[in-house]
């Protein structure tokens, strides 16, 4: 399988005069051609970080400081602002967080469509573009009035989708959908996770998924990463982590999580995630993880391959009866 | 109903509501100052050389213009006389009409008024876009905004002054007063256009400096704001050019709060013209209700504020009539599509 994206040992700190925030720290991940990736975390973790990183929109104070970002093995990072510019949408494009506001209020959908192709050099008339996005509105399932309305005359579901649907209009090689449920209610978001992955067959295009609910992961992603204080800590195919976690943060989120079969009281991760700006020495995870050792106080782990296609970042897996114990428990 | 029309109706009955009470205050306030509008009229007679029994003809007068009846009787009146146009006749200028005496001076204030207010908000908006837009990137542009703040917080008529004694008194560039030249005869040739101007430059630069800083800051801050939102963000996301992105996404999105502010300041603008025309002896309207108030000449003042307010009030109905065409989310079903 090619590779369409390859983020490399990617760093991006904030410099805030209360000190440097590492929100980003030492990432590195592949998202595959046509691939649906997932990238699962808590507020704060970073994921969103890494959208606008790839995106190249990270703004002052926030700086990418080291790292590679290849995009069909182009290093956005060394390109030009306008060579990036035109790079998004074309190559690489966002479904933003925060579906009630990402549509300019003053506009008619169309006129945001049509500044989009003519950001691109695309030449259409009027009517031709019109037609493009009307094309693109019924692949997301709405109705071809939706391009002649202002935002407001929209519900938020149907927002979302028309974000999608811009997102399309160049065809992508990869499109990034930062938290696209978040604002909506569950029975929407099923639908609107539904259309991105019709999206995404009928385009062939590898899509990131960023959130925190489980639940749409497991049903959208064939892959997953999970973060945690700026980290990649595991890494792998979505049901091996579901059904065998390898970091002990990955086993007790999917502990937390509620089920339908089993009445005992929810497993939850005690404390709270660290600043980004106060991060512990050693393994990030290590004030909250139940198998603390003291190695993993002083020393970080490496992030490695512990299963087929399985990453993770913990030093459980270099001895062996720990590890046993974080198998055996999980199996229970 | 088509709600446009029912929403212009409720604008409209709040512009008469306006100019009902303020009229109702103009008309009681300077009647309440004590002094005699009289003694205007005769010290004018005592300058030709007439002498008179001065508290007969005092009385004589106080009839003819009706002050001799109770206030509320005058005030009927009043109400009576302007329901069928008439202002009146002016006390200190007797016996010139006051519609005539506004009507002269009218295109003075509107002209320096207009011309000075669109400049003003217009440039201060668009550079206030285009350094707010750029923020640290601006480089020595930025240097704009304590400028801004200096002479934002400048009263008009301070600045009048300092303008006046610069470049009127100390190195003679421009004339000190008047619209134009004593000699010139009005009229549509070059001379006397270019006169006019010369002799507008300092009015007009004093009140076009002032409101320009504050529309500058203003556009400023509101760009800034708005760089945050998400559809900026999504608007960058898509690849569009910085230039569209600031002038189609940015700028448009904070047209409405400047236009808002634009309805707001209308007043002060009127007032702190008021004050400009004094000092620059400009033959406008707040050069008459200065004269007119100093000489409690109430016909003039009551005439010359109601031409105010209603210039003030039609203003704001007429931004208020045009913010559905700014911001589509004030548009109503019916008439802003589906």
């Amino acid at each position: 399988m090619t590779s369409i994206l390859e983020v490399n040992d990617l760093r991006v700190y904030f410099h805030t005069p209360r000190g440097m925030v590492k929100a980003v720290d030492n990432v590195t991940f592949d998202v595959h051609a046509g691939e649906r990736f997932g990238l699962i975390g808590e507020s704060g973790s970073g994921k969103s970080t890494i959208a606008l990183a790839i995106m190249r929109l990270i703004r002052s104070p926030g700086r990418i400081e080291s790292g590679e970002i290849r995009l069909e093995g182009e290093n956005l990072l060394a390109l030009s602002d306008e060579e990036m510019r035109q790079r998004r949408l074309a190559g690489v494009a966002m479904v933003t967080q925060g579906a009630m506001n990402s549509l300019n209020p003053v506009m008619r959908i169309r006129q945001q469509f049509a500044d989009g192709l003519n950001s691109h050099g695309e030449t259409v008339t009027v009517d031709e573009a019109r037609e493009q996005l009307v094309d693109l509105l019924a692949r997301v399932g709405l109705k071809p009035e939706a391009a002649d309305v202002y935002p407001h005359q929209l519900s938020g579901g149907m927002k979302q989708r028309v974000c999608i649907a811009l997102a399309m209009s160049l065809r992508p090689s990869l499109i990034i959908a930062d938290e696209p449920t978040s604002a909506l209610d569950v029975v929407v978001q099923r639908q609107v996770v539904q259309t991105l992955r019709q999206v995404q067959e009928e385009l062939d295009a590898a899509v990131i998924l960023i959130g925190h609910d489980m639940g749409l992961m497991a049903q959208f992603a064939s892959r997953v990463g999970v973060m945690y204080a700026g980290k990649l800590v595991e890494e792998g195919p979505v049901r091996a982590i579901f059904r065998q976690p390898e970091h002990p943060y990955t086993r007790i989120l999917m502990e937390s999580l509620p089920s339908l079969d089993e009445k005992e009281t929810l497993q939850v991760v005690k404390g709270a995630p660290p600043s980004a700006a106060d991060r512990p020495a050693g393994c990030v995870f290590h004030p909250r993880c139940p198998f603390v050792m003291d190695r993993c106080i002083q020393e970080e782990p490496l992030f490695r391959e512990v299963a087929p296609e399985q990453w993770a970042a913990c030093h459980l897996h270099d001895e062996p009866a720990a590890a046993h114990s974080l198998s055996r428990e999980v199996a229970e | 109903m088509n709600p446009y029309i029912r929403y212009i109706g409720e604008r409209l009955i709040l512009l008469l509501a306006t100019i009902f009470i303020s009229m109702t205050v103009v008309f009681f306030v300077p009647r309440m100052v004590p002094g005699e509008p009289m003694n205007a009229i005769f010290a004018n007679m005592a300058a030709v050389g007439g002498s008179m029994n001065a508290q007969e003809m005092i009385v004589e007068y106080r009839v003819r213009f009706g002050l001799d009846r109770p206030v509320w009787v005058q005030y009927l009146s009043f109400w009576r006389e302007l329901a069928q146009g008439n202002l009146g006749i002016s006390i200190s200028n007797f016996p010139s009409e006051v519609s005539g005496m506004l009507l002269s001076a009218l295109p003075w204030t509107l002209g320096l008024l207009t011309v000075t207010t669109l400049i003003s908000w217009i440039a201060g908006s668009v550079i206030g876009a285009v350094i707010g837009w750029r923020g640290r990137k601006a480089g020595v542009a930025r240097l704009m905004v304590p400028v801004a703040l200096v002479l934002y917080t400048t009263p008009y008529y301070i600045l009048a002054l300092i303008l006046v004694f610069v470049f009127a008194f100390h190195w003679p560039i421009f004339p000190l007063s008047g619209a134009y030249s004593v000699g010139m005869r009005p009229g549509l040739n070059t001379a006397f256009i270019v006169d006019v101007v010369r002799h507008a430059v300092l009015p007009a630069l004093s009140i076009l400096l002032v409101s320009l800083g504050w529309w500058f800051l203003s556009m400023r801050s509101l760009i800034i704001s708005l760089k945050g939102e998400d559809y900026i963000l999504n608007a960058e996301a898509m690849g569009i050019k910085e230039r569209r992105i600031l002038w189609g996404y940015a700028f448009r999105n904070a047209l409405l709060p400047q236009t808002t502010g634009l309805a707001i300041s209308l007043g002060h603008i009127v007032g702190g013209a008021l004050i400009t025309e004094v000092i620059f002896a400009y033959p406008g309207i707040g050069y008459r209700i200065y004269n007119a108030i100093k000489s409690l000449d109430y016909p003039l003042i009551q005439g010359g504020v109601l031409l105010i307010i209603i210039s003030v009030a039609l203003a704001n109905f007429l931004i208020d009539a045009a913010y559905p065409l700014i911001d589509p989310r004030i548009r109503f079903e019916g008439s802003g599509g589906s």
